[in-house]
């Protein structure tokens, strides 16, 4: 595609990932005219999300068997600039990924040996080595076997040779997941919506949720006392929690009321403000359990978190429960990467042109201001802005202090299987052994990134050593042994097939360098749960280029500047929008019945108290 | 719970005596094909020569009264300002039902092209069955000289069926050819 780019324009965007694309929308959306490049062939850079096909290629490419796709060209280069202008190089590469590690555990095929007209011998063979494994095994496992095994005999195909009550898993081979090839969308970097983030009101006061689809998360999980159990968030959860004591309940509620106000009740915290948060939770008496919950499971808190840090995360959880039901957590249907091209389509929209596989060899600056790039096809392309992602910084100035540890596993069964299909957060603390507190999705088919029966898990933690050697131990502990060969009677999931990597937090580049006029860079995806760190960057960028200028304000509806041809002119918006407003209102309904009845609870635990 | 969202397939909401359909129809091809200019003809009923590419807008709208009991809302969406590469986000194809792939009869290099078009749609949307979505290959501008394929009615047949097209009209958003039939071809298939 030898298409020539128009060469002026307001801002010059490297980079598809979450903050470049909040900035590109927003600069489009009021007039600016905007150019956003990417090197890669796909959208949102380090938050893109693949399906199985597609990271294979990502794999290949970051293992070095696949040449980048860029579309390069030979040209010269000095030729493009002016006497008195620089050139600035600039890496085509990403360098943000590293140690990449890809593992199956299962065979290609179907072995041969469990093909139907053999099946009920293998079945009774599998069943006696069951039995043997068990017994050695069962002392090692604490697990909650009564359920599963329940569910398992639910499961089992009619065999007459019905082993006892263990479980039989379905046999998978890479044949059946490459089947389902379309079906998963696994995220480099898997983010949530906190229900009253600031990533939900920018969506909804920009109408650019009209892209995009979420489910709910619908458990939160923690492991506690050796096992992983549901963490009861909201006063409903708390009340019907087994897992607490009555005192524990009213220890648990009142702790979450006070979080939930705390900045006007300072006198609970004081004395506190330069303390951890964990520190503060010592203070107050509670049970062991309660403090955990707490410091891990809702602040996700390490032990040098500040007290304030800490309070502020749990105000935020605890206040977007609700919101969208019992959840203080949307999860972004077909991933995270989903939500960067949301805010491309936008920029599209209003006039801005995309080229992915086309970056910048070089910026061009005169008298440290910025005046333009050079780009891989040889064209000079002039610019006011020039916005990069950090990986697109001068070779020198892109070396990152900080580094998250990834793994991405697709598992046979939940960690905590129940009756229904869930999307389950887990944070595993420092505490239990592991080198760094580790972040877990659980994500079924309810999550649009994993086929049905199947579940895609990541796991993150900040990168000690590597991917592998920070993430294995928290591997061990939760999954059964990583081997080739399913072993048929492990009550813990099987993990079928898993990858490896680190992941730069580019938002720790090194600053420095020489300070061009008109040039930004913005960081990629940390290892925060949500994206609100992009809104905010993207947003003090905007303010300083655009002062006073309205960030993202909603786009007219087309179906409001429609000129109709047809009769039917008296029918405004496509009823389904009637739904989501009643659908709306319903919420507010829900959250205002909720909040009575926080507010009676409230008063019914002071009395208690008096 | 979702709403029956933009082109939700069957995204019927059944408030009074009509039926109401949602449909969400892509429009596709390479730059200067006369996309904008189909739809233009389609929805508002006008061409010129001369339009700006229009700002700030999703999709076009088109309200179509099927038959007695069935009114369809179709939503038309035009490919902004990622045409020139051919790298559309997975938001734009997302829930589509159905897709115009539009050349231009006087340049043959946007005949080749649709191949890579279909490609794409096709790696990247489909029906809820996984079957790929209905599509309707337009050969625009047929009030000009044709150069190519085109010139053949026997060979468009056999590359249709050969490509997975449901049919192709020779259209004219000028002289208001074919507009309304391949439209109404289109939904039909829908």
């Amino acid at each position: 595609m030898d298409e020539k780019l128009a060469t002026e324009y307001d801002a010059i965007i490297l980079g598809t990932g979450m903050a470049e694309c909040i900035l590109a929308a927003a600069l489009s959306r009021i007039g600016n005219k905007v150019l956003h490049l990417d090197r890669n062939d796909y959208y949102s850079g380090d938050w893109a999300g693949f399906n199985l096909q597609a990271v294979q290629k990502w794999i290949d490419h970051h293992t070095g068997l696949q040449d980048s796709d860029l579309n390069q060209k030979e040209f010269d280069i000095e030729s493009l600039k002016e006497e008195n202008e620089q050139l600035t190089s600039l890496p085509l590469s990403s360098n943000t990924v590293r140690n990449v590690k890809h593992a199956v555990y299962i065979s290609d095929e179907i072995p041969v040996a469990l093909s139907p007209d053999v099946e009920s011998t293998s079945l009774a063979e599998i069943a006696e080595n069951c039995k043997n494994e068990e017994a050695e095994s069962k002392s090692a496992d604490s697990a909650d076997e009564g359920e599963r095994e329940e569910e398992a005999s639910e499961e089992e195909e009619a065999s007459e040779e019905e082993p006892v009550a263990t479980v039989i898993k379905r046999n998978w081979c890479v044949q059946d997941l490459k089947r389902e090839w379309r079906k998963f969308n696994l995220d480099l970097m898997p983010k949530v919506l906190y229900c009253r983030g600031s990533m939900v009101e920018l969506l909804i006061s920009s109408d650019i949720a009209k892209y995009c689809e979420f489910r709910s998360i619908t458990r939160v999980l923690t492991l506690l006392k050796g096992q992983l159990q549901k963490v009861p968030c909201s006063r409903a959860d708390v009340f019907a929690s087994k897992q607490v004591s009555m005192i524990e309940k009213r220890m648990l509620m009142k702790l979450l009321t006070f979080c939930l106000d705390y900045e006007s009740q300072p006198q609970e915290y004081a004395g506190f403000e330069d303390k951890s948060f964990a520190e503060f939770l010592q203070s107050k008496k509670l049970s062991a359990s309660v403090v955990h919950f707490v410091q891990h499971a809702i602040a996700r808190a390490v032990d040098s978190t500040s007290c304030l840090e800490g309070l502020a995360v749990t105000k935020k959880f605890l206040s977007s429960l609700g919101r969208y039901g019992n959840t203080a957590f949307l999860w972004p249907m077909y991933g995270a990467g989903e939500l960067p091209q949301a805010f491309c389509r936008v920029c599209a929209v209003f006039g801005g042109t995309y080229c992915l596989k086309r970056t910048a060899v070089a910026m061009v600056t005169e008298d440290q201001k910025v005046k333009g790039i050079i780009d891989t096809e040889g064209q000079r392309l002039n610019a006011k802005w020039l916005i990069m992602e950090s990986s697109y910084r001068p070779e020198p100035e892109r070396i990152y202090e900080k580094w998250i540890s990834r793994a991405i596993l697709l598992t046979d069964q939940s960690l905590v299987p129940d009756n229904s299909e869930h999307i389950s957060l887990l944070n595993l603390p420092k505490a239990d052994g592991f080198a760094e507190a580790v972040s877990v999705f659980e994500l079924s088919s309810l999550s649009v990134a994993s086929p049905q029966d199947l579940y895609v898990v990541h796991l993150s933690c900040r990168m000690t050593k590597d991917a592998e050697t920070d993430l294995m131990p928290v591997i061990e502990k939760l999954f059964a042994p990583l081997k080739t060969g399913i072993s048929y009677c492990n009550s813990k999931p099987q993990v079928l097939m898993s990858l490896f990597f680190n992941l730069a937090d580019t938002n720790s580049c090194k600053s420095g360098g020489k300070n061009i006029d008109g040039v930004y860079s913005v960081g990629g995806p940390t290892d925060d749960l949500d994206f609100d760190r992009a809104i905010s960057e993207a947003r003090k960028i905007f303010e300083e280029l655009c002062p006073g200028e309205e960030f993202l304000p909603k786009a007219p509806n087309p179906e409001d500047i429609i000129l109709e041809g047809e009769e039917n002119e008296g029918q405004k918006g496509s009823g389904f929008e009637k739904e989501e407003e009643e659908e709306k209102k319903e919420d507010e309904k829900k959250e205002e019945k909720q909040e009575e009845k926080e507010e009676r609870e409230e008063k019914e635990e002071n009395k208690d108290e008096e | 719970p979702q709403a029956s969202g933009p082109g939700g397939g069957s995204g019927s909401a059944g408030q009074g005596e009509k039926r109401e359909h949602l449909y969400k129809v892509l429009v596709i091809g390479e730059l200067g094909t006369g996309k904008t200019s189909i739809i233009k003809r389609y929805v508002h009923q006008f061409f010129s020569q001369h339009y700006r590419a229009t700002i700030g807008v999703d999709f076009a709208l088109k309200v179509i009264n099927w038959d007695a009991d069935t009114l369809i809302r179709l939503q038309l969406w035009d490919i902004a300002g990622q045409e020139r590469f051919g790298n559309m986000t997975r938001v734009y194809y997302k829930e589509a039902v159905g897709c115009f792939i539009v050349f231009d009869v006087t340049r043959t290099s946007t005949f080749d092209a649709v191949q890579k078009w279909k490609n794409d749609l096709d790696s990247k949307v489909q029906l809820a069955d996984g079957s790929p979505i209905p599509c309707v290959l337009l050969a625009n501008k047929c009030d000009q000289s044709k150069e190519g394929m085109v010139t053949s009615q026997t060979q468009m047949e056999e590359f249709c069926r050969e490509r997975g097209f449901i049919t192709w009209f020779e259209t004219s958003a000028k002289e208001n050819i074919n507009i309304d039939e391949s439209a109404r071809c289109l939904v039909s298939k829908v």
